[in-house]
């Protein structure tokens, strides 16, 4: 009667022998601890260690022309972001309905700026579709692990991240006419642009980064508006910007002080060539007259610069100071079959 | 015959900016490697030196001032001048430039 109660697994360990017995229960016990560890090993893993997360909203309608103050602040905030504040920015374009080609280059920039301080960036994709697509075909997304829609692989459009003390006077080049072969039908040279294009990038690797806490390299990005034979240029550097980087005589400095000599002002003159350059050397300084006298020459159009406070809208032949400050330099300028060139083979 | 650089064969069809340091085919490298030693081979054989600069991508004022700063530096500007033939039929402008870095390059 006991027998058939006790069930037939028990009845096997009865015909073992107290010794296998014993062996069974230490092999037993020993499992079960080293199961318990592993569990608490695991259940500790959730609370273990989860790195500080700072979730970033991107402003719904992220451009520099149609949302300008916005947009700056929101590239204020990233920049406020340190290694102490934060390990992983997330950037959210959920809601973002509209993207411009200048403040996703700046982006970019202030990514690799994030990344030089060991911050990892990560970020999802725009619900509206018009702006995922631009997201995509703007060259952003190749610098990080992302799905990119098959149509948009092929884009002519680029972020180039390139030189983070040197000049790429051949990557330009060949941008250049790719933008010429958008706008003409033919990939002409564009040798005024071009060297237009080598000064920023000499002007970066030379003047912005003199201290350690500003960022290296320059971004230069081309949105091709094939239908309409219009390309868009961007080039961002996040270094100290013109007003601190240009040397101010020291009679100009003392005017600033009691408001003779605005930045707006102090902008616009160095545009004309009329401070040196920080080298204090005589020959140096003479980029910034070259780009001036492109747009006047409607080599380029529509040129934009956002140096520090001050916008300089070069077509309007304007500068204004801004409510939000921009640590570094902006250019934006446009290439359409008005411009003045000469089709070089 | 006559001592002749193109730029954008001898050199590169992509200059670039006024150091070594700033990338390749800087202004100093032009300098040093050609500008100076074809200069001298020039006024050796009692002849102007022919700069051609045309059929290249695009020129940095950084990149001309260096190299023919250099040269003004070395053998000073009017000498330069007298022996120096540029052709720049795409971009007329760069002539005067060049004449502006030689000469302003003895006043500093």
């Amino acid at each position: 009667m006991n027998k058939k109660k006790i069930g037939k697994s028990y009845q096997r360990q009865l015909r073992l022998s107290p010794k296998i017995r014993r062996k069974k229960k230490r092999i037993a016990r020993k499992n079960y601890l080293k199961n318990k560890k592993k569990k608490q090993r695991f259940s500790k893993q959730k609370n273990y260690y989860q790195p500080k997360r700072e979730v970033v909203k991107v402003p719904d309608d992220f451009s520099l022309l149609t949302n300008r103050e916005e947009v700056l602040k929101f590239f204020n905030y990233c920049k406020s972001l340190n290694s102490e504040s934060c390990e992983i920015v997330h950037f959210s374009f959920l809601n973002v309905n509209n993207i411009g080609n200048g403040a996703i280059t700046i982006l970019l920039s202030i990514c690799g700026w994030l990344n030089d301080q060991n911050i990892s960036v990560s970020g999802n994709y725009p619900i509206n579709e018009t702006a995922r697509n631009f997201l995509e075909r703007s060259g952003f997304l190749r610098y990080f692990r992302a799905k990119i829609k098959k149509e948009n692989l092929n884009s002519n459009n680029a972020i180039l991240e390139r030189g983070h003390d040197q000049t790429e006077a051949k990557a330009t080049a060949k941008h250049i006419r790719n933008a010429m072969k958008t706008v003409w039908g033919e990939d002409y040279r564009n040798p005024r642009l071009q060297g237009m294009l080598i000064e920023l990038m000499a002007n970066t690797v030379n003047h912005a980064y003199k201290k350690p806490k500003y960022q290296k390299g320059w971004y230069f990005s081309i949105d091709h508006l094939t239908e309409d034979n219009v390309v868009k240029f961007c080039f961002v550097d996040n270094g100290k910007g013109i007003l601190d980087t240009i040397k101010i005589r020291f009679k100009d400095t003392v005017s600033k002080i009691i408001g003779e000599l605005t930045d707006e002002v102090i902008l616009e003159q160095a545009f004309e060539g009329k401070f040196g350059s920080r080298t204090r050397l005589s020959y140096r300084g003479r980029g910034l007259p070259v780009i001036r006298k492109n747009q006047n020459q409607n080599v380029i159009k529509n040129l934009t610069v956002i140096a520090n406070n001050v916008l300089f809208d070069f077509e309007q032949n304007n500068a204004y100071k801004l409510s939000e400050h921009f640590a570094g330099t902006f250019y934006y300028w446009e290439l359409d079959k008005t411009c003045e060139i000469c089709k070089l083979k | 015959m006559q001592t002749k650089i193109k730029i954008a064969e001898d050199f590169s069809p992509t200059p670039g900016a006024r150091y070594y340091k700033d990338g390749p085919f800087s202004g100093e490298a032009f300098y040093d490697s050609l500008l100076s030693i074809k200069f001298k081979e020039a006024i050796s054989n009692k002849e102007k030196l022919v700069v051609d600069l045309d059929s290249t991508e695009g020129y940095a004022t950084s990149f001309l001032d260096e190299a023919f700063r250099r040269l003004s530096l070395a053998y000073g500007a009017k000498k330069v001048w007298d022996n120096l033939q540029l052709i720049s039929i795409e971009e007329p402008d760069w002539i005067d430039e060049i004449k502006s870095y030689i000469f302003e390059a003895n006043e500093n």
